[in-house]
């Protein structure tokens, strides 16, 4: 394990007070009698080892923190990357919704499977955040809802030879996709919070 | 158990709903895939069903394959004997139980 550099600063320090009073104490060196040194040569001792805790504690608690906090931007980056694919697949199926086309249903096939790829990683990954059952719930709404708008955009007209969707189908699709956006959202918040 | 491999067995595109809706649809995986595996009500050897290495499936293929198949032969003996194996899409066969389990109800859209 590599020692930062503050860690390694510290440690020197102390060693460095530490040698200066016990050398003192042994030679006499400074103006304060040497019985003075000899009486407090245990808690000098202490104070090196109370002093390295200190530094110990601070070190894991600070490499704690950026841990969390990487551990947070894994996640953060895995649901923009999905935010990004979900826009994407929702131009393809706006538009093949308002011109039907053979080719654009392999799109959207195809943006619906690296979709739910993205969120069985992101569902797979959320032991990042222990403890965190907002954010662990959140997630789980955005399946649902994702589920839910694969069922109203790839069901039935989908395929067909003339697919003409309602306008009810339509106020579904457009509905379930903004409450994901929303979600996604709140999930944003309660990684961070 | 027998085993069905959509990618090398069907095929890698599987379409829409039924037949008349063009290539590789979920009536026609049913009726050359799974329908045979039914007819005879007292077998009850697992099928397990792979799902990875397609470009995906439409909700129509999927609704049309498996819940179709639950609307004929029952959901509880549809749901005993599938196993259903996706590497690539983690939700892909909770999506299809559900379709087994809600073959009867209509898309919320359409009620």
């Amino acid at each position: 394990m590599k020692l930062p550099r503050s860690l390694i600063i510290g440690i020197l320090g102390i060693i460095v007070i530490v040698v200066f009073v016990v050398y003192n104490a042994y030679c006499n060196w400074c103006t304060v009698g040497a019985d003075f040194y000899r009486v407090r040569l245990i808690e000098v001792i202490q104070l090196f080892a109370t002093g390295l805790i200190a530094i110990y504690i601070a070190y894991m608690v600070g490499s704690n923190i950026q841990n969390d906090q990487k551990r947070k931007e894994v996640l953060i980056d895995l649901i923009k990357k999905y935010n990004d694919d979900l826009n994407e697949l929702m131009d393809i199926s706006y538009d093949y919704i308002s011109s039907p086309a053979r080719e654009k249903e392999g799109k959207i096939k195809i943006s619906f499977k690296h979709a739910n790829m993205l969120l069985g990683v992101a569902i797979k990954s959320k032991f990042l955040v222990p403890r965190n059952k907002e954010a662990s719930d959140c997630l789980c709404s955005i399946v649902n809802l994702f589920l839910k708008l694969k069922r109203y955009v790839t069901d039935t007209p989908f395929g067909q030879n003339t697919p003409k969707y309602d306008d009810l189908q339509i106020t579904y699709i457009q509905t379930t996709y903004n409450s994901i956006l929303g979600k996604i959202y709140e999930y944003r918040m309660h990684i961070y919070k | 158990m027998i085993t069905i491999d959509i990618l090398k067995d069907f095929s890698a595109t599987p379409g829409a709903r039924y037949i008349t809706d063009g290539p590789y649809s979920g009536e026609d995986f049913r009726d050359r895939f799974l329908d045979g595996h039914f007819a005879d009500h007292a077998a009850d050897y697992k099928i397990k069903i792979i799902l990875d290495g397609t470009e995906g499936y439409a909700t129509s293929f999927l609704e049309e394959a498996f819940g179709g198949l639950a609307r004929k032969y029952g959901k509880q003996r549809c749901l005993d004997r599938f196993e259903f194996i996706s590497e690539e899409e983690e939700f892909l066969p909770r999506e299809i139980k559900d379709y087994i389990e809600h073959c009867n109800d209509k898309l919320e859209t359409k009620k």
